[in-house]
């Protein structure tokens, strides 16, 4: 019985998204102990610009920008998104007053969550379910007697497919969450 | 449908936050006094320009600040008319908001240079003096050993403050250290310590014994159980009882109980002639000691 994909891909994705948080914390942690905390607000401006700079991809991708390796920028966007987040994170702390600034930082946690599924997790994914798929059939499995034998798995990736349907609105609702928070603090900062 | 979607979030958020900004962007509670304000931003701010002035002012007049509603004074609020005389007065660079409901400190940067010269050198008339007995005991100039920027902080404390009799008696303030050579001395502590610093003292171990080279060690070594009354040579491998009463046989010497009498340092060559016991030696004994350190002269 071979590894369920749950096991193979979702668990070490749940591990990395948790290890997001923990990093997060771990730093607030250590700014608050160290009387640190007027960081967080340079934390802030640099996560966004890390963000913000991790998009390059997408424009590379959808042929806005015509330089750069796609690899190259692919790899600044799963890296840098994943940094940026860190460095919001703790820039957001563990407070709990304006609505807003907490639904942007619900929607960057949603925006990383789903990136992580399509592009860390899904492409692997496909790939497993493909490989079982064929070997099944050719071990002289009739193709129901396969699907039956996959049929985890293969709910397992079809969730992971909806990634694209909230990748992208939700990035757009992260950006337009944040612009109103940039905007509200120049507006009322002092 | 997703655009549409999308869309609305948006707008509902716009909406939500023009109408509800407590809800949406308010960074922490108002205080109490402030409640009434919670939906109206622009009560206080000018959006992209701070806080104005003119805008706190309008109801907080720094003429009546300390003073009731009829302009009488309150005298429990009465360390609050330095208001009146500050030198430049910008409510929100000393004061802030959004702390919470009864926040503990609603001051972000209290600067007392815009103060006037007369509230400032008069630390008392803002700041209750501490009631230890120690500071009751000194002048009401907090400035000789206290900042302006923190009341613990780079603390210096002023000896030439104590007034009365306490001036000379460290014990009033200051508790004996917890060995035998302090317990036992009646001296005063300034014979060895200064004021500024307990350490290092200007006690001089070489009137006694010279501790060189050879002699870098723990007090504890030569004055056990941490009386430095007495002290012992025979506490390290190269004075072994037996050896010294050999060595010091062979030259007639007997009384070796007390060794600093003649050796006042770790060299075989520093020894002192005049020392206590040379007194109940004979001549003959006195003239080996001579022979002995100019031998090891040579």
């Amino acid at each position: 019985m071979k590894e369920p994909l749950v096991f193979k891909y979702v668990l070490p994705f749940i591990q990395w998204y948790a290890l997001m948080i923990l990093f997060a914390l771990g730093i607030d942690y250590l700014l608050h102990h160290f009387n640190l905390v007027f960081i967080g607000i340079y934390l802030g401006y640099s996560g966004t610009i890390l963000i913000l700079g991790s998009l390059l991809y997408s424009l590379r991708k959808r042929k806005i920008i015509q330089s750069g390796s796609p690899k190259k920028l692919l790899q600044l966007h799963e890296y840098g998104s994943w940094v940026g987040a860190v460095m919001v994170l703790v820039h957001a702390g563990i407070h709990f007053n304006a609505l807003l600034p907490w639904l942007a930082i619900l929607m960057l946690l949603i925006t990383v969550a789903s990136g992580l599924i399509g592009k860390y997790l899904l492409k692997k994914a496909n790939e497993t379910l493909k490989l079982r798929r064929s070997e099944l059939i050719q071990s002289g499995l009739s193709v129901e007697e396969t699907d039956k034998e996959l049929f985890l798995d293969s709910i397992t990736v079809d969730l992971m497919k909806k990634w694209r349907i909230v990748h992208m609105p939700i990035t757009l609702l992260l950006a337009f969450l944040v612009l109103m928070h940039i905007i509200s603090v120049l507006m009322f900062s002092k | 449908m997703k655009q549409t979607l999308i869309l609305g979030i948006i707008v509902v958020c716009i909406a939500c936050t023009y109408l509800y900004p407590h809800t949406m962007i308010n960074p922490g509670e108002l205080t109490a006094g402030h409640q009434h304000l919670k939906n109206n931003c622009s009560a206080c701010h000018t959006p992209f320009s701070g806080i104005s002035n003119t805008k706190c002012i309008a109801c907080h007049n720094p003429a009546n600040i300390g003073k009731d509603s009829t302009g009488k004074l309150d005298s429990s609020k009465q360390k609050l008319l330095f208001h009146q005389g500050l030198l430049e007065q910008s409510c929100s660079s000393c004061h802030t908001d959004h702390k919470g409901i009864a926040p503990t400190v609603s001051l972000s940067n209290f600067n007392h240079q815009q103060l006037s010269s007369a509230v400032f050198n008069n630390c008392n008339s803002c700041h209750n003096k501490p009631v230890d007995s120690l500071h009751q005991s000194l002048s009401n100039s907090c400035i000789n050993c206290h900042n302006t920027q923190d009341w613990k902080l780079n603390v210096v404390f002023n000896h030439d403050m104590i007034q009365g009799a306490d001036k000379n008696n460290c014990a009033a303030c200051h508790q004996k250290p917890n060995d035998n050579f302090h317990q036992s001395t009646t001296a005063n502590c300034s014979q060895c310590h200064s004021n500024n610093k307990w350490l290092p003292s200007s006690f001089d171990h070489s009137a006694y014994f010279r501790l060189d080279a050879n002699h870098q060690t723990t007090c504890n070594t030569c004055h056990t159980n941490n009386n430095y009354k007495v002290y012992t040579c025979y506490s390290c491998h190269e004075h072994s009882p037996s050896n010294t009463i050999a060595k010091h046989n062979e030259e007639g010497i007997y009384n070796i109980s007390n060794c600093v009498s003649c050796h006042k340092s770790g060299s075989e060559h520093d020894i002192n002639r005049n020392g206590k016991e040379q007194q109940n030696m004979n001549k003959e004994d006195l003239k080996k000691i001579n022979n002995y350190s100019k031998e090891e002269d040579d």
